[in-house]
């Protein structure tokens, strides 16, 4: 009897070759490897675990309502994509990097997207690693994938959580969505016991796993104006929402070149002359006016204009304790 | 390492089915490394794919590929196949995930242009706002200049403007090495100015030029085979007071360890350092809560700053 490769490999060409759409009692008896003495629901098991793996490799496999099987030819095979020499190295960077970094989610599926997207012609590769996770990576890396999993199938999740106190409690979340943020990856999602939309630090979880139950069926629905850029925040971001406020920090000429960088598309940036101001909300007025000065030289803090007062004790103090 | 399943076996196949063309020889082992296998695993997977094809199952209907002496041999067209399968929606996804983990948004031509071409239904603008993996801020047009000069071993000329530094200094540099920490990227190159290793953070990169000149391989490798962004090996060391509630986070200051634990709650830290700016700003950004007691020349330049930042804070 054929292996279970054989079977999906001969079903991916029979697909590919037919003229025309197929019935699967005619699929059953072509395509070599499905067992003569197998009966029809086993068949129909066995016949719908081969066509999800072959959807998970690209095979854009329809049926018509009478159950008629083809092979969507244009959505299954690729265009022909010719690389310039720099944009094809910046894509063998970037994958030869993070296909070996454990904390990298999805390793396995971009090592077989760059064997497709490769054309085999390249002279050498390009030495590049990465560490996106610095703490404890390879656990990082599997729970973001376990999560990322179950946001894209809309499963709810359940983990232990130490919060920032030190306090361990369970939490359900229905994962809307995930970041890398400074070396740590986080998940953004309702979290049913308390009924609010949080963040939660994955190197923080324990034991996370994802609702098993009915696996195709989803659990939630994502906010339709869900972007998790928005929970991206910079230091001086956190703190009691009553205290927020509006500040206007300006780049000037030498260090306009490098203020997307810096802002990190937070806030609103818009140029003056040939400076920029930067219009951001911020929550803590101590970590404010550090991030400016620690960013620097080229930035300064234009308002509130309260903020000068603290920014003028704190470098009095600086030069105080070193002269 | 576990065997992979016969699921996971089938789609390595299928990964690699576009490149079966007829006539094509390909080295089994670099062929194996592309697609995480072994040789000899991928080599039982093409006699397994050899044994494939379509009814009735005439030799002209059978994939007519052969390993010998470490190369792939195809001989005939593979029946039904017409060029590479596209990426299914997770491949897609984690290539996006990868490139933007480098820099490289939805909107960015080279993610058009891949996807376009290579991708089904994944949909970038999507899985922008479901998963972010990067806070790489480089010019992405900067970071394939430093990619496909690493690979052709060229040297760059760059303007790079260190941390701190008020303008850009102009260097030739031989690229060895690209990396990723914390969702930045970095380059390990030798500095021919300097004549040292160096290592260049590519957001700092004002621009970058491919000079068409080539330098050997291995005369300057070494220090490209351990990347980190910082290395603190035979830095001085700066003895730097943290006050009680100021808190110290190894992570924020490469290298450091902590000396002594006081009563009061301070602590003392060794930071190490490779120049005074990037430690000098540090400091004065902590608004007097962290003190440098040694050397001298750090307390100089923290002090300096410091002024600098009032007189910029005034104007």
């Amino acid at each position: 009897m054929a292996d279970a490769v054989e079977r999906l490999v001969n079903l991916a060409l029979y697909l590919a070759d037919a003229a025309a759409p197929v019935p699967h009692a005619r699929i059953r008896a072509e395509v070599a490897g499905y067992p003569a003495e197998q009966d029809d629901a086993a068949f129909a098991r066995m016949f719908e675990r081969d066509k999800d793996l072959l959807r998970d490799a690209g095979f854009a496999i329809e049926v018509d309502e009478r159950g008629n099987y083809w092979l969507d030819r244009e959505a299954t095979f690729a265009a022909s994509v010719e690389f310039s020499a720099e944009e094809a190295a910046a894509i063998q960077a970037a994958g030869s990097a993070l296909v070996d970094d454990p904390s990298f989610p999805f390793a396995a599926d971009l090592r077989l997207a760059l064997a497709k997207v490769s054309s085999g012609k390249a002279e050498g590769g390009v030495p590049a690693v990465a560490r996106l996770a610095d703490e404890d990576a390879e656990r990082q890396g599997e729970t973001a994938a376990l999560l990322s999993a179950a946001s894209a199938a809309r499963k709810r999740v359940t983990f232990g959580y130490t919060n920032s106190l030190g306090v361990f409690a369970p939490h359900e979340v229905e994962p809307y969505g995930l970041f890398l943020h400074d070396g740590r990856w986080y998940l953004v999602g309702r979290d049913t016991g308390l009924d609010q939309t949080r963040t939660y630090a994955v190197a923080r979880m324990r034991d996370a796993s994802a609702n098993a139950v009915r696996p195709k069926a989803p659990d939630f629905e994502r906010p339709a104006d869900f972007d998790v850029r928005t929970f991206v925040r910079l230091p001086f971001q956190y703190g009691p929402p009553a205290e927020e406020f509006e500040a206007t920090v300006f780049f000037d000429a030498s260090a306009a070149w490098r203020a997307e960088a810096v802002t990190g598309g937070e806030g609103r940036l818009r140029p003056d002359g040939n400076e920029f101001a930067w219009h951001i909300r911020a929550r803590s007025p101590e970590r404010l006016v550090r991030f400016v000065l620690e960013n620097g030289p080229g930035l300064r803090l234009v308002a509130p204009t309260s903020l000068a007062t603290l920014e003028r004790a704190g470098l009095e103090a600086v030069i105080r304790a070193h002269e | 390492m576990s065997s992979p399943s016969s699921s996971e076996r089938a789609r390595r196949l299928v990964a690699i089915l576009g490149r079966f063309t007829a006539g094509s020889r390909i080295p089994l082992e670099s062929l194996a490394e592309e697609v995480g296998a072994s040789p000899a695993e991928l080599a039982a997977d093409l006699e397994t794919l050899s044994l494939c094809g379509v009814a009735p199952y005439w030799p002209d209907q059978m994939v007519d590929v052969f390993v010998e002496d470490g190369v792939i041999e195809v001989y005939t067209p593979l029946p039904g196949l017409r060029g590479s399968v596209r990426l299914s929606t997770r491949e897609a996804e984690a290539l996006l995930a990868a490139l933007s983990a480098a820099g490289f948004s939805a909107d960015d031509p080279l993610t058009t242009k891949l996807m376009r071409a290579a991708a089904g239904l994944a949909d970038p603008a999507e899985l922008e706002r479901t998963l972010r993996t990067s806070s790489a801020a480089h010019a992405t047009r900067t970071f394939e200049t430093l990619a496909a000069a690493t690979r052709e071993r060229e040297v760059v000329h760059i303007a790079y403007q260190a941390e701190g530094a008020s303008a850009a200094s102009e260097r030739d540099i031989e690229p060895l090495r690209l990396f990723a920490e914390r969702g930045a990227w970095y380059l390990s190159a030798w500095c021919r100015q300097a004549g040292g290793s160096r290592t260049f953070r590519i957001d700092r990169i004002r621009a970058a030029r491919r000079t068409g000149k080539h330098f050997e391989a291995g005369a300057h490798a070494r220090r490209a085979d351990a990347p980190t962004a910082f290395s603190a090996d035979g830095l001085p060391l700066a003895r730097v007071r943290f006050e009680a509630g100021e808190s110290f986070v190894s992570r924020e200051w490469p290298g450091a360890t902590v000396a002594e634990t006081l009563a009061d709650g301070a602590l003392i830290a060794l930071v190490p350092y490779a120049g005074t700016d990037w430690i000098a700003r540090r400091v004065v950004a902590r608004l007097g809560r962290v003190h440098v007691l040694e050397p001298a020349e750090v307390r100089t330049a923290v002090a300096a700053l410091a002024r600098e930042a009032m007189a910029a804070a005034r104007s």
